[in-house]
């Protein structure tokens, strides 16, 4: 008995059952994160794990082309998450140029400047 | 034979390596409260978890010019995902208030405000403390506050 040609599809099959387990169960995290950050980080763990059911499927198909198919797919999760968390920064940025602009029209028509808070003191309770 | 058998062995030894790692990794992140500490899950699956899930295919496939491409796909993974991971931290700090609430714990004893002044930490915080003074439970106002 060949081990690599009978008992391999079925390790390969477990592997592939926990995998597709547990790529849903990050779906559910990544439904429920409260923050866009962390929806985000589901989303690059998601992105992982289908690189591995795309390997997976490799033995388990005996189909070489589809590993270009997961070079292709971790090329793009990255860009996925490059272009969302920019997205972000960018907007952030430009709310404090604004503000900072703001800021100056308001020291330059004479009305009394935005005097900011200090900061805050140690909080006791929590 | 034998051969085969301890391919076999090692492959699946390998493949579990990477599967527990990845099971890990989702545990943690329902474990984790704040995206700081979920990033720190998500990067044991893709580093380990990948890891030991490509050298048990490639055991399984045996060498050849598919499995440099498997490799080449962990490579590619290591290379970016602490880019990504860099990305998403930068984002959670630029609007977090999750973030702020650590950094506040973190830097209460801080006497250096001009260096603070700088970053990008105190214009969080004041944002964090607007926010806090303007819907706190009863709590009087702050004697610094400016009054309109």
């Amino acid at each position: 008995m060949d081990p690599l040609k009978e008992l391999t599809p079925i390790v390969v099959t477990i592997a592939l059952d926990i995998l597709a387990v547990a790529a849903l169960i990050t779906l559910v995290r990544t439904f429920i994160g409260p923050r866009k950050s962390d929806r985000i980080v589901g989303v690059n763990m998601i992105g992982t794990q289908a690189i591995c059911l795309i390997v997976c499927l490799v033995v388990r198909l005996h189909e070489n082309w589809l590993v270009d198919i997961a070079i292709i797919y971790a090329m793009f999760s990255f860009l996925a998450v490059t272009v969302l968390t920019k997205m972000d920064i960018g907007v952030y940025q430009q709310w404090r140029v604004d503000q900072k602009k703001g800021r100056e029209r308001e020291v330059r028509s004479g009305r009394k400047p935005i005097v900011e808070p200090d900061l805050p003191k140690r909080r006791k309770s929590k | 034979m034998i051969l085969h058998w301890i391919r076999f062995l090692l492959g699946t030894f390998c493949l579990g390596f990477g599967v527990f790692f990845i099971v890990s990794s989702v545990v943690g992140n329902f474990k984790f409260r704040f995206a700081l500490n979920r990033m720190h899950a998500a990067a044991l699956g893709d580093t380990l978890g990948l890891l030991g899930v490509v050298v048990g295919i490639t055991l399984f496939h045996g060498l050849d010019a598919t499995s440099l491409k498997l490799l080449l796909i962990v490579a590619l993974v290591w290379i970016t995902s602490p880019v990504s991971s860099h990305l998403i931290m930068l984002m959670e700090l630029s609007n977090g208030t999750a973030a702020a609430e650590v950094e506040e714990e973190r830097y209460e004893d801080a006497t250096d405000e001009q260096g603070l002044e700088r970053s990008s930490v105190a214009v969080r915080r004041r944002a964090f403390h607007d926010e806090h003074a303007h819907h706190g439970k009863g709590g009087k106002p702050s004697k610094e506050e400016p009054k309109s």
